[in-house]
């Protein structure tokens, strides 16, 4: 009787399991079930579901799963993993900067029917990927200095406005720190630094299109990059962001200045007693800021690719862009609805939600090719332990230098 | 064959060995040691269940609060709000009563297996086994979602407990291997001259004699399953089939603000094996210090 008790645990187990496959609810999906997948926070995820079941109530013979990821990591081994196995999700939300890879595999299937002068030409060139465009995008943001106006009066300095120098930041940093208020913050990566390096009429790579190398060796750069670090001097250095990040200081009240896209500002508005506006990023040789946007592409394996489109056209369209905008989020792409009240919020903080606009005649891109990801995420790591006294300017330069060389050569 | 201690058959009797890591038991060198090992493995878990209790919607703390701001149990409150924390515990806990006795099972199996294996032979299963001790993870994903997407099991259950057919890590197998060796063989001799069968003798001789090793075996299977991210991040994707882990990374896309409903989620996360483990520490112990 022992000997049978193996054999009738593994039949057992085998049961549970088969039980377990018998519970997918999810396993058989009806012919026209979209899966879209995308990253972001709880707020951004129900802001597309409710997006999707616009589109589900406009096109009811279509249905709409959302898949949410939150983290952006997560997001594209997920996107990897599925591609890879023939399995990817109908459409799916991507930053140009990490399309590239996608784009040279050539599992994007280009939108159709879409009437392009509808949209601002940035966003639309960023997701072009060997003179075709492969993904609609879904917004045009770009960077900005967020300010607290109570802290600037408080000090007695001017706040930032359109046209304020590298030395006007300075100097207003400098009087705020010695006004005892932190005066500024912002994330220590590529994403910071590039404007700057534009701004100080220095490149970022090479050559955009195609990208050999990083270029922050150049003599702009390096002033960028000083600048930058300097600036530090006068609010978060790299130990406090660590332990507490300017985004929190901000939210809080307690810092001056920081710099971001406008992917902050829901963030921001939730936080009541906070007060703030935006400006744009300060200017040394020429106005410059990064371009920061993301767009739905069309598995060509989806096997939906009809309704995928459609929802792709809907999603950066009046009706689906409207329920993104609404979130605070977003700047869209779509230039009618950028310059509705559903985005400009003149009832909502900031109050100078136009700088976004004012912008985008400055937004530069970074790459979108392949290894761009890779290389840039590098990148980051060296210029972290820059702004952390780790690595001297020399050493920092040379190492991107030197990796963005091996990895941009794959 | 491998020539380090962990392989070889032990030549020292195990209540030596045991009285041996004993013998500083009631030094005061050895209280406060363990003391501070207690300690650095509290703390985190003291912040966890301290943060889950701050009030939700305030910006976060700056440091350690002994008494979190507006205390109370808002988050525990709120987590249903944001994630369907009992459909997951749900599919965590099936994920579990399957996978963890059917790692329990294989890992003894092969490991007995090994262990009465001729020298040439387990020589080769040990380097095997080893091997695929160091194959990165990434490179089995495709695979596996290939497999399973073939098998028509994607994106239910099955991916999170298959592991469980290989024992869920090599690691296992090499445990119960070491504690299969430990046995005098003589044991397992006698067995075969009574005409017991590979499965009666594994059973009725080996198993009661590996009982500490089955339960770390166990102990381990959970900890891999119950916190099995990955597997659930790449291979589930309905709601309905999503388990604790992929849940509490929902949670992290919450605003910092909200962040003790995250807290709140790891704590429901962590306290099933923790309790668990508690409970069965005794034999946990007695699987590092040698069988029974």
């Amino acid at each position: 009787m022992r000997k049978t008790f193996a054999a009738r645990a593994l039949a057992a187990a085998a049961l549970l399991l088969l039980l377990a496959a018998c519970s997918d609810e999810g396993g058989a999906d009806a012919p026209a079930t979209l899966i879209v997948q995308a990253a972001g926070g709880e707020s951004e995820i129900q802001a597309i579901e409710q997006m999707a079941k616009a589109f589900e109530a406009k096109f009811a013979d279509v249905r709409v799963e959302v898949v949410g990821v939150a983290q952006q990591g997560d997001h594209m081994a997920r996107l990897s993993t599925a591609f890879a196995a023939g399995e990817p999700p109908d459409v799916f939300l991507l930053n140009y900067r990490r399309f590239g890879q996608f784009a040279a595999r050539g599992v994007i299937d280009p939108p159709q029917d879409l009437s392009i002068d509808d949209y601002y030409i940035q966003p639309l060139n960023a997701f072009t990927f060997e003179g075709r465009l492969l993904c609609l995008p879904q917004n045009v943001s770009s960077s900005v200095t967020y300010f607290n106006p109570s802290l600037f009066a408080k000090a007695g300095v001017p706040v930032p406005k359109a046209g304020w120098t590298f030395a006007d930041m300075r100097s207003a940093a400098e009087r705020l720190q010695a006004a005892g208020i932190e005066a500024i913050g912002f994330e220590h990566t590529m994403r910071t630094v590039a404007p700057f390096v534009w701004s100080a009429g220095g490149e970022v790579v090479d050559n955009v299109a195609k990208p050999t190398q990083i270029t922050l060796d150049t003599p702009p750069a390096r002033a960028a990059l000083t600048y930058l670090k300097d600036l530090l001097r006068f609010g978060v250095n790299a130990a406090e962001e660590a332990a507490d990040p300017a985004e929190e200081r901000f939210a809080r009240g307690e810092l001056a200045m920081f710099l971001d896209s406008r992917r902050a500002v829901p963030k921001f508005r939730k936080s009541e007693a906070l007060r703030f506006d935006v400006a744009p990023l300060p200017v040394d040789k020429q106005r410059a800021t990064l371009l920061a946007s993301d767009a739905y592409c069309v598995s060509k394996e989806g096997g939906h690719t009809e309704e995928a489109h459609e929802f792709a056209r809907f999603a950066v369209g009046p009706e689906g862009g409207r329920i993104l905008a609404a979130t605070g989020r977003t700047v869209p792409s779509h230039m009618e609805l950028s310059r509705s009240d559903v985005f400009l919020a003149p009832n909502e903080q900031p109050p100078s939600a136009s700088v976004w606009l004012d912008n985008i005649d400055a937004v530069r891109p970074l790459p979108n090719v392949g290894p761009w990801n890779e290389t840039e995420e590098n990148a980051s790591d060296a210029l972290e332990q820059f702004f952390a006294d780790k690595l001297s300017l020399d050493q920092t330069v040379a190492r991107i230098t030197d990796e963005s060389k091996r990895l941009l050569s794959r | 064959m491998p020539t380090s201690p962990f392989f070889e058959r032990s030549a020292r009797p195990e209540r030596a060995e045991r009285s041996k890591f004993g013998s500083g038991a009631g030094s005061g060198a050895a209280v406060v040691g363990r003391a501070a090992v207690v300690v650095v493995f509290l703390t985190p878990v003291a912040f966890l269940v301290l943060g889950s209790l701050r009030a939700v919607g305030i910006p976060p703390a700056k440091g350690f609060e002994l008494i979190p701001e507006g205390a109370g149990f808002e988050a525990y409150r709120a987590l249903n709000d944001h994630i369907p924390i009992g459909l997951l515990l749900r599919n965590s806990a099936l994920v579990a009563l399957v996978a963890v006795p059917l790692t329990v099972l294989v890992a003894s199996w092969a490991g007995f297996a090994m262990a009465q294996l001729p020298r040439r032979a387990r020589t080769v299963a040990l380097a095997a086994t080893l091997g695929m001790l160091v194959i990165p993870l990434p490179l089995v994903w495709v695979p596996r979602f290939v497999l399973y997407n073939r098998l028509g099991v994607i994106d239910s259950l099955v991916p999170l407990m298959a592991p469980a057919l290989a024992a869920t890590t090599p690691f296992t197998v090499l445990l119960t291997y070491r504690a299969f060796r430990r046995v005098p063989p003589e044991l397992f001799e006698a067995a075969r001259l009574e005409g017991a069968g590979a499965l009666s003798t594994w059973w009725r001789i080996g198993l009661p004699l590996v009982r500490s090793t089955t339960t770390a075996v166990a102990a381990i299977a959970l900890a891999l399953h119950w916190g099995n991210y990955l597997d659930a991040l790449l291979y589930v994707r309905t709601p309905g089939n999503r388990t604790l882990p992929l849940g509490l990374s929902q949670l992290a896309g919450l605003d910092t603000n909200d962040a003790p409903i995250l807290l709140a989620g790891a704590v429901v996360l962590t306290l099933p094996p923790l309790l668990l483990l508690a409970l069965v520490q005794r034999p946990l112990l007695g699987a590092v210090q040698g069988e029974r």
